[in-house]
């Protein structure tokens, strides 16, 4: 059987959303693009949130990358529009988390 | 590395400006483009203080090749605009999305002979509602793939007249990629603004 690689993304959100809403709407806004099918391939998972910063990291098959950047595109809750940003892509975990330290830094000197 | 160009913000006053150009710096745009009004030298100034590049639209149309402006028109009709095309020089065509279905081949040619380019705002795409998305996609990508044929590489803006209708240039690369529109390396990127100035200068 084919293992698709795996691509991480980190998503910074310009609203507040809560876990929850994020999941149904990222969820949401891609079936209604791509349909149902695409979406069971995608294996699309919310792997992290962090409601205080609004980052989130998700986690997809990488033929399917330019399916949730274009869910991340229209994304909307209840027909509301929210704004997000795709702030890091990576094949590994690695990076990613090396990025979510970097953010939580700034954050904590900010404060 | 890309610069990518958004060559259309649309604020409302000076302070939203400055928000829209510094969220289009944040989400990767080097190069932002506005139309010429009273605030242009205040506007221009936070582009400089940014490091963002700019370019001016303007509708004072002239034979005359002047750096960093480009001559737009807004598409009303399709017979308004091939008469305005014969008579100025006119760099881009400026389309909104409910005009969208009265562009066809018969004027991307003409455009195509006078290198004049159509425009489109994703900020209005991302107004759809998903039913109204399904009647404008097929034919967005149709004129942009008979554009391309054409050797037109057409123009994303946003439009944006706040900072939250901005989007990051590669979601949108990738709602292109999604609709099967090949051949994208310079639809948002400098490289397509440069040549409007290439073929023609003072």
């Amino acid at each position: 059987m084919k293992q698709y690689k795996q691509r991480y993304f980190i998503v910074k959100l310009f609203n507040n959303i809560s876990k929850e809403d994020l999941i149904g709407s990222v969820e949401d806004t891609f079936k209604n693009l791509h349909g149902i099918i695409s979406f069971s391939f995608s294996k699309l998972k919310l792997i992290y949130f962090d409601e205080k910063n609004n980052v989130a990291v998700f986690r997809c098959n990488n033929e399917f990358s330019d399916h949730f950047r274009t869910s991340i595109l229209f994304l909307r809750k209840a027909n509301v529009i929210i704004q997000a940003k795709i702030e890091l892509t990576s094949g590994t975990l690695k990076k990613i988390k090396r990025k979510l330290n970097m953010i939580e830094k700034v954050k904590s000197g900010n404060n | 590395m890309k610069k990518f160009i958004d060559i259309f913000i649309n604020p409302i006053n000076l302070e939203e400006a400055k928000n829209i150009i510094t969220t289009a710096k944040d989400f990767g745009y080097s190069i932002i483009g506005f139309i010429e009004n009273e605030n242009i030298n205040k506007i221009v100034d936070i582009c400089k203080n940014l490091n963002l590049e700019y370019v001016i639209r303007s509708k004072k149309y002239s034979p005359k090749r002047i750096e960093k402006i480009i001559y737009f028109y807004e598409f009303s009709n399709k017979k308004e605009t091939i008469n305005l095309v014969k008579r100025y020089r006119v760099d881009i065509v400026s389309v909104n999305i409910n005009e969208i279905y009265d562009i066809d081949k018969e004027l991307i040619n003409f455009l195509a002979q006078r290198k004049t380019r159509l425009e489109f705002f994703y900020s209005e795409f991302l107004k759809l509602n998903f039913s109204e998305l399904i009647h404008a996609l097929p034919k967005f990508r149709e004129v942009i793939v008979t554009c391309l044929k054409k050797g037109l590489t057409p123009f994303i803006s946003s439009g944006a007249k706040s900072k939250e209708d901005i989007r990051a240039p590669r979601e949108i690369l990738s709602f292109l990629k999604c609709l099967n529109i090949e051949n994208l390396d310079k639809i948002l990127t400098k490289e397509n603004l440069s040549s409007i100035f290439l073929y023609e200068t003072i």
